[in-house]
């Protein structure tokens, strides 16, 4: 009886949800790390990276414009496969959850306060994946706990913006 | 194919597990300036814990 009621107790703390999530992602992309290298076309592991997929079509791009890569190469093309599972997940996730519905944008709100804030975050975003080469997942998740010092340097840039971000723009 | 259809599974694992326990690694740091809630943040670290027994295997970091 106790045990029943310590084990409802630990479900319902609000540490445990994101304690198993972090796990769980860890160990996913623990997995990633020692299937990747089997279909890599470099043959040598990747980290999940989202950022990657998307500076792998800006390189696609500039190929296709400039006839060749000046600004970008080498970009993994087997973490597409990874973007597509993200969304399909999520996608499935919804449906079997009952939780997928339409939400209507409310027009007057984006056009209004919303997209300077939207393009400009996200003008940023895009300028530091490329400047730190890589995004938050890779640095976060795999470049840290890979003793990485670049993303150790990355990381208290992410936070320091941030910070100044929630003072410039408020929370 | 079968490379591509696996790691299209870890792809949708990983949106399931992010799905179901909000993880966010912006809004876990963000949480902390807003809210001062740090659950969040501690499911950030669990997973860089488990990551980082990538080095017993001699993980190499991409070259920046």
């Amino acid at each position: 009886m106790d045990d029943v009621r310590s084990t409802k107790l630990l479900v319902s703390s609000p540490w445990f949800k994101p304690i198993l999530g972090g796990l769980g992602v860890g160990l996913l992309g623990l997995l990633f790390y020692f299937i990747s290298p089997f279909w890599s076309s470099t043959g040598k592991p990747e980290v999940i990276s989202v950022g990657g997929f998307l500076a792998n079509t800006i390189a696609w791009g500039e190929k296709v414009i400039l006839r060749d890569n000046y600004l970008l190469s080498g970009i993994p093309p087997i973490l597409r496969y990874l973007i597509l599972g993200i969304v399909l997940g999520s996608f499935l996730d919804s449906v079997l959850s009952r939780k997928l519905t339409w939400k209507r944008f409310n027009e007057q709100k984006i056009m209004k306060d919303d997209l300077p804030y939207d393009i400009g975050g996200g003008i940023l975003i895009g300028f530091g994946v490329l400047l730190a080469n890589g995004c938050v997942i890779k640095h976060l998740l795999a470049g840290v706990p890979g003793l990485d010092i670049a993303s150790f340097v990355v990381v208290a840039g992410i936070i320091i913006g941030m910070w100044l971000g929630l003072k410039i723009v408020g929370g | 194919m079968v490379g591509n259809v696996s790691v299209l599974l870890v792809g949708m694992a990983l949106a399931v597990v992010a799905r179901r326990s909000n993880y966010s690694i912006p809004g876990a740091v963000s949480d902390i300036f807003m809210t001062g809630r740090h659950y969040q943040l501690a499911g950030v670290l669990a997973s860089i814990c488990v990551f980082s027994l990538v080095n017993i295997w001699g993980y190499e970091p991409c070259p920046t």
